[in-house]
């Protein structure tokens, strides 16, 4: 397979060098630049006057986004820039935000490309030349800890990093670019207490969840079953396969037609010990060789609960909701247009209505009856569709609504 | 690294020793990733030049200004992509052109792949191009894309997928890495 993958890169290679070689632009960069940048300025003077009404309409919209934390801008009392409720945690240009309805914004301290929240607590990774680094601090960015250094070689980064359920571990993925965009991924446990760092061996792909404090489930290096790996001794054991004949049964329902599955992948876990869900995500392969029809099986005691299969043609990501519900994402490459996201719940198979959008992630609000949906820098709001709603508090009914700002939603808390 | 108090006209000497030595290199990436449109390779360089020029003295402070010009260029060769699209077909047509140009054994092979690279959607290609013509990293593509690594990965499983398929090669793995869908950090 690694012959058969160099050589498809190297091709590659060899095509867009052919391709590009030789080619030059046609002018003098320099010249250009500041000639562009001449032009530039005088648009913007002559924009400057009409640009005065606008400045005064959204003014207080402004103010409102970026009122020192915890406090309110002056008339602002009436916006509301989410629906839904809680708090938003952003990311935005190397920064992290909390964001509140009303406006208020608390900013976390010191740059950062994303975070996510675990036992109460922000994990936050940066991107440097010198790597990624990994910190942990309080919700509201205070007592920051760098638990992860960047590893200073261009050639390693880490990635995926997860903090346990406690809090106490964190696991990552070590990347190693071998040669020429060929890399090899291993997986590592660090013991935030000791700072011990434990090798659990090579990874099939990114993709991985906590069990519980002491395990990880993750794709086996052969792609054909889920592994259960201990942490403490980095030896695993199998938990399901493509071939176990409950998870066969349970996809070949939901796809008939498809055949049995022969991929398989882990999409998360939720709860832990005996009632623990476990989500496994499983396709069959197309006629050349590609991945298709995938469906996502919830697990518990390894027996299956309910099946999801929107029809889609390429792609299924699968999101754990509040309670009951979860999120499904379909969509092929990175058209925007071909994008759905439905809302679901553990007792029934069958979505809601699809909403359009979500290439780049969904999430429910804490109480799951509003979705935001990301797409590039936007991020849409919408109701979760009936039934789904029905398991939340009360079904809310607007209009799709979009943040009035570029932003990439990490986290929606209480 | 240049000293953060350098006088202003060292800084522009910095930024137009930079645009000497890089232009050339980041056309070419531009070019790859507008689908071998000349003239829009063109100005999505002036779009990132002019705007790193702009900061040129943040961007000098902190050491390299590439990784932020080439995050410009992917950007705006992407934005112009999306604004363009009607139908893939439109972008083989400059592509048959750059490969018609190369006589040498392996033509058919690459005019193959470079249609169906032309072919991709804008994201895809990026990745694709980033990752395995440039030596990216998977981190710094994921900064440029304002995406998770783990996004990147499954971008570019994909694409490689689609790439067979477009190009019709069967001797394509069924995936270089995962086989799954979008995953977010």
């Amino acid at each position: 397979m690694n012959d058969i993958r160099n050589d498809i890169q190297q091709r590659l290679r060899d095509a867009i060098t052919a391709a590009v070689n030789g080619a030059e632009p046609s002018f003098d960069v320099m010249i250009a630049v500041r000639r562009r940048r001449r032009r530039s300025l005088r648009r913007l003077a002559a924009a400057g006057a009409a640009a005065v009404a606008v400045v005064a309409t959204t003014a207080t919209l402004l103010a409102a986004q970026h009122a020192l934390p915890g406090q309110r801008a002056p008339g602002a009392a009436t916006t509301t820039l989410f629906p839904g409720g809680g708090r938003l945690l952003l990311a935005h240009a190397g920064a992290l935000r909390w964001l509140y309805p009303d406006g208020r914004t608390i900013r976390i301290p010191g740059k950062f490309n994303g975070a996510s929240v675990s036992a109460g607590e922000l994990l936050a990774w940066k991107y440097s030349k010198v790597g990624t680094s990994y910190y942990t601090m309080r919700l509201d960015g205070s007592r920051q800890r760098l638990v992860l250094p960047a590893f200073h070689d261009s050639k390693l980064s880490a990635i995926g990093g997860q903090l346990s359920p406690d809090g106490s571990k964190l696991a990552y993925i070590q990347q190693k670019m071998v040669s020429q965009g060929n890399a090899t991924d291993t997986a590592w446990v660090l013991n935030l207490a000791t700072g011990k760092r434990t090798d659990l061996g090579a990874m099939f792909d990114s993709a991985f969840a906590w069990l519980d404090d002491a395990t990880i489930l993750t794709t086996a290096p052969d792609g054909k079953s889920l592994v259960l790996i201990s942490v403490a001794t980095g030896r695993s054991s199998r938990y399901v396969a493509v071939t176990t004949p409950a998870l066969v049964g349970a996809y070949e329902h939901a796809q008939p037609g498809a055949g049995p599955p022969e991929f398989i992948g882990s999409d998360g876990v939720r709860g832990s010990g005996a009632s623990a869900r476990v989500a496994v995500w499983l396709a069959a392969k197309h006629r050349l060789g590609a991945v298709t029809r995938p469906a996502v099986v919830v697990l518990h005691a390894r027996t299956p609960v309910v099946t999801y299969a929107p029809k889609t043609p390429d792609a299924l990501g699968f999101t754990w909701g509040p309670g009951d519900l979860v999120l499904l994402q379909t969509g092929a490459g990175d058209g925007p247009g071909t994008w759905q996201a439905y809302a679901a719940t553990l007792q029934s198979g069958r979505p809601s209505r699809p909403v359009p959008g979500g290439m780049a992630g969904a999430t429910f609000n804490p109480v799951g009856n509003v979705m935001a949906l990301q797409d590039g820098g936007t991020l849409t709001f919408v109701a979760t569709p009936r039934p789904a709603c029905e398991h939340t508090t009360r079904c809310l009914a607007f209009q799709p609504t979009a943040l009035p700002q570029s932003a990439t939603v990490q986290a929606w808390l209480p | 690294m240049l000293d953060p108090q350098m006088p202003g006209s060292e800084v522009d000497e910095a930024f137009e020793e930079f645009v000497r030595g890089r232009s050339t290199h980041l056309f070419r990436l531009a070019l790859a990733l507008t689908g071998w449109d000349r003239t829009a390779a063109e100005d999505v360089l002036q779009i990132a030049f002019e705007r790193a020029y702009r900061r040129r003295r943040q961007l000098f402070r902190h050491g390299s200004a590439e990784p932020y010009v080439r995050r410009v260029v992917v950007n705006a060769a992407i934005d112009w992509r999306r604004t363009r699209r009607r139908r893939a077909e439109q972008s083989l047509d400059a592509a048959i052109g750059m490969a018609a140009a190369d006589q040498t054994g392996q033509v058919a092979d690459r005019d193959a792949l470079v249609r169906a690279l032309a072919a991709l959607a804008p994201k895809q290609r990026a990745v694709l191009v980033m990752r395995y013509w440039d030596d990216v990293p998977d981190a710094e593509i994921a900064a440029a894309l304002s995406c998770s690594a783990g996004t990147v990965r499954s971008q570019a499983s994909r694409a490689l997928a689609r790439l067979r398929e477009l190009s019709g090669d069967r001797s394509f793995p069924r995936s270089e890495y995962s086989t799954r869908g979008e995953n977010h950090e």
